[in-house]
């Protein structure tokens, strides 16, 4: 019975192995229901900019004391979007942190000035004239009138107090003000004659909205009507405004990394886990024997684990994260040292391995729980610290530190366990010091014939 | 192995320890980073053999004297500066004035043709959060440590004493480090940066998960043997458990100088507390956590206090 329960387990570790090696050995792929997952990089794991190369910028919004609001912000995410899209970068990222503040985050991009020049510029909506050419104005010739969106102070969507239809509100900056009213003069004017001019707002070359003028808007604010529904109404507002930002933005914090820089960090951090863990898996043989083989068997386990829940959280792998994880290694093995010292106290005091072993994880589980939750705690503590400083370095390790201590627990209560239940189901069972390096006493008593 | 009879002597070499942690704060100070101080950070690569005064020289020329340059092998550098001025542009975002940040760039390509591994730049208003932050990380770290400890020891005879002594632990673990680390500034310039507070916390973290272990072992003796000191307790658990702390401690601090020799000078701050905290937090779990609960137990730290007050009352 004991014994078909263990089988049944090595078979669930191998499949749970397995999937994770199966994970991690394609590249990308994409999860019904959930999306895609990997990259072409290194195991298809997600690098962050420090490893692959990028540059990172903090913008805050509303500088000189003023708060903007959560439109505006929204607003300020979409324009800078937009304009970064220009830039033709793989995988742009534009994240609002808190209330007043904007992570941009540009994988590959080492020109920050570049970058710079694209999100700082401004306005690349413009005020058009649409001249009449024909007699049934089919055609039209646009006429660019030197106003743009950094004339524009705000537009948002409003109802026409009589007739309920939504309309497009807009106001211009007092100073751009008059030169609307002399524009929207000479195409009122217009409309006496057959081919009436027209006005037209235009987003990067694409006309968003064509209107004639029902009344010349002399102070600068106006209305635009149509057959608009309120959701086209609140779209047209949204890419007015998106020629220009809502809120001034200041820039807070910088980081660009070369790639090149990146690629030798990250080889020089994969050399450092390689040597780490196999100075640490020949320590754990050396002194713990067959016990210690078994703990790298589950090490390896390990590791396949916690890189595979990585991919598929997924989580951006730092240089700081990657030394969280290779720290881990390190914790992995304390939940297994833990059982080990147990298990030797059993030996020495003469249970057979099997029993030994029993006792042994349950004497050491209450310690590896309680040790584990202040691990876990701290890293929570760290991941709020780091999100608090949109330091993405600290919020990496605290990442890697947390999967890394649930993962360990997992290992060493399932699969180190099981596999050190399977190999005292077999004839190594009948030397204990295959298990323990104390063990030794024990046995020469036993071969003297004394009482273990 | 009787470590609580010899208590006093661990208390002694700590608070030796502590007192020169404490002076070299006094003397030498921490040696912030631009996280905490806001500035620019920059690794240069040049392709062909500079010396760093040839780039001092450049820098001083944009008016940038105070650079801090270091690299010995003529081709890396990594340079430390103030808080640089961005290029002043107008409302359609053309460039209107080059800023410091570009005369710098300029100034270092004069030096050479050089790549730009790495330029961060942290304005003064996130390194006055930062510091802030960090100082609330550790303290809510510390208040969390001691609540949890205490609930998890809520079955033996008072529990508040043991989440006193691991947060006395802890706390003498981030006063050696930082003392380590001011000498660390002082010498070769070592700078205490948002990774350093990472390291920090992790150290608080392992040094409370290794006076856990050592706790662990004294909860199940006290049960077992009722009756008996606590002295003879906390000597019976760290006997038994000094082989598991001390393994732990060394693949730990195997894998961090793994990491030290390999791994690039971006995360130096965090190995070294790394290997400074496991080395102190190990050392305390076992002589300062343990030892302080025996001095508790036989009202040592109840005389202690009564004779500092004392003497204070005699000034």
């Amino acid at each position: 019975m004991l014994r078909q329960l263990r089988w049944k387990s090595l078979l669930a570790i191998i499949v749970i192995v397995g999937i994770a090696a199966a994970a991690l050995s394609v590249p990308d792929y994409r999860i019904p229901g959930i999306g895609a997952r990997g990259s072409q990089d290194i195991l298809g794991l997600r690098l962050g900019l420090d490893l692959a190369g990028g540059t990172q910028f903090i913008y805050q919004a509303g500088v000189e004391g003023e708060v903007p609001t959560a439109e505006q912000m929204q607003g300020l995410v979409g324009t800078i979007t937009r304009r970064i899209d220009r830039l033709g970068v793989a995988e742009p990222s534009i994240q609002q942190l808190g209330d007043d503040r904007l992570l941009i985050q540009l994988p590959g991009v080492e020109d920050t000035q570049q970058a710079r020049d694209l999100i700082g510029q401004t306005a690349q909506l413009e005020i058009v004239e649409r001249i009449c050419e024909d007699a049934t104005c089919s055609v039209f010739e646009d006429r660019p009138s030197g106003l743009t969106g950094a004339d524009m102070a705000r537009a948002f969507p409003s109802q026409d107090q009589t007739t309920g239809q939504s309309v497009l509100s807009f106001e211009l900056n007092r100073d751009a003000a008059q030169q609307f009213a002399v524009m929207t003069q000479r195409i009122f004017d217009t409309n006496a004659t057959d081919s009436p001019d027209q006005l037209s707002f235009v987003l990067d070359g694409e006309a968003l909205v064509a209107a004639g003028v029902r009344s010349p808007i002399l102070a600068g604010v106006g209305i635009i009507e149509g057959r608009f529904t309120a959701e086209e109404v609140r779209r047209l507002a949204i890419q007015v405004e998106s020629g220009r930002l809502p809120v001034d933005i200041e820039e807070i914090s910088s980081s660009v990394v070369a790639g090149a820089l990146g690629a030798q960090s990250l080889e020089e951090a994969l050399i450092a886990a390689g040597v780490g863990l196999l100075l640490v898996l020949f320590f754990m043989a050396a002194y713990y024997r067959v016990s210690g083989l078994v703990a790298g068997m589950a090490l390896v386990c390990y590791i396949l684990i916690v890189l595979a829940i990585f991919k598929l959280v997924p989580v951006t792998l730092t240089l700081a994260g990657l030394a969280g994880f290779i720290l881990s290694l390190g914790m992995a093995v304390d939940a297994n040292i833990l059982i080990f010292e147990r298990l030797k106290e059993e030996l020495q005091v003469g249970r057979t391995v099997q029993l030994a072993m029993q006792i042994g994880f349950n004497r050491a589980w209450p310690s590896i729980r309680d040790g584990n939750i202040s691990t876990i705690l701290i890293a929570l503590v760290l991941f709020f610290f780091g999100s608090g400083s949109a330091n993405s370095a600290v919020t990496g390790f605290a990442v890697s530190l947390l999967i890394g201590v649930l993962t360990s627990m997992f290992t060493a209560i399932f699969i180190s366990r099981n596999l050190l239940g399977i190999a005292a189901a077999t004839w190594l069972r009948r030397s204990a010091r295959l298990f323990t390096p104390d063990a030794g006493r024990r046995d020469r008593a036993a071969q003297a014939g004394g009482s273990g | 192995m009787r470590v609580a009879n010899y208590r006093k002597l661990f208390f002694g070499v700590s608070a030796v320890l502590l007192l020169l942690s404490v002076a070299s704060l006094i003397a030498f100070r921490l040696n912030p980073g631009i996280d905490f101080t806001g500035g620019a950070a920059i690794t240069a690569v040049y392709e062909t053999q500079v010396s760093s005064s040839q780039v001092s020289v450049a820098l001083a020329r944009v008016d940038q004297p105070d650079a801090i340059v270091q690299g010995s092998d003529g081709n890396t550098f990594f340079i430390r500066l103030g808080i640089l001025e961005l290029d002043e542009r107008d409302a359609a975002g053309n460039v209107v004035r080059r800023g410091e940040e570009s005369r710098v760039r300029d100034a270092l390509a004069e030096v050479g043709p050089v790549e730009i591994g790495s330029f961060d730049t942290v304005s003064g208003i996130i390194g006055a959060e930062n510091v802030r932050n960090a100082t609330i990380a550790v303290i809510v770290a510390s208040l969390v440590i001691l609540i949890y400890v205490t609930w998890a020891f809520r079955r033996v005879p008072s529990p508040f004493r043991y989440g006193v002594a691991a947060v006395i632990a802890l706390v003498h673990d981030v006063f050696i480090v930082l003392g380590v680390f001011s000498v660390l500034g002082e010498t070769i310039n070592l700078e205490v940066n948002a990774m350093f507070i990472t390291g920090v916390l992790t150290t608080i973290g392992y040094s409370v998960n290794d006076t856990i272990v050592v706790f662990d072992r004294l909860r199940e003796n006290v049960a077992r043997h009722a009756g008996a000191s606590t002295r003879d307790l906390v000597n019976l658990s760290i006997r038994e458990t000094i082989a598991r702390s001390l393994n732990t401690s060394i693949t730990l601090i195997v894998v961090v100088v793994a990491l030290l020799l390999f791994a690039g000078p971006s995360i130096s701050p965090l190995l070294y507390v790394l290997l400074a905290g496991v080395t102190v937090g190990t050392y305390s779990s076992i002589f300062i956590a343990s030892l302080f609960l025996v001095s508790w137990d036989e009202g040592e730290i109840g005389r202690f206090w009564r004779r500092v007050r004392f003497r204070r009352a005699a000034a």
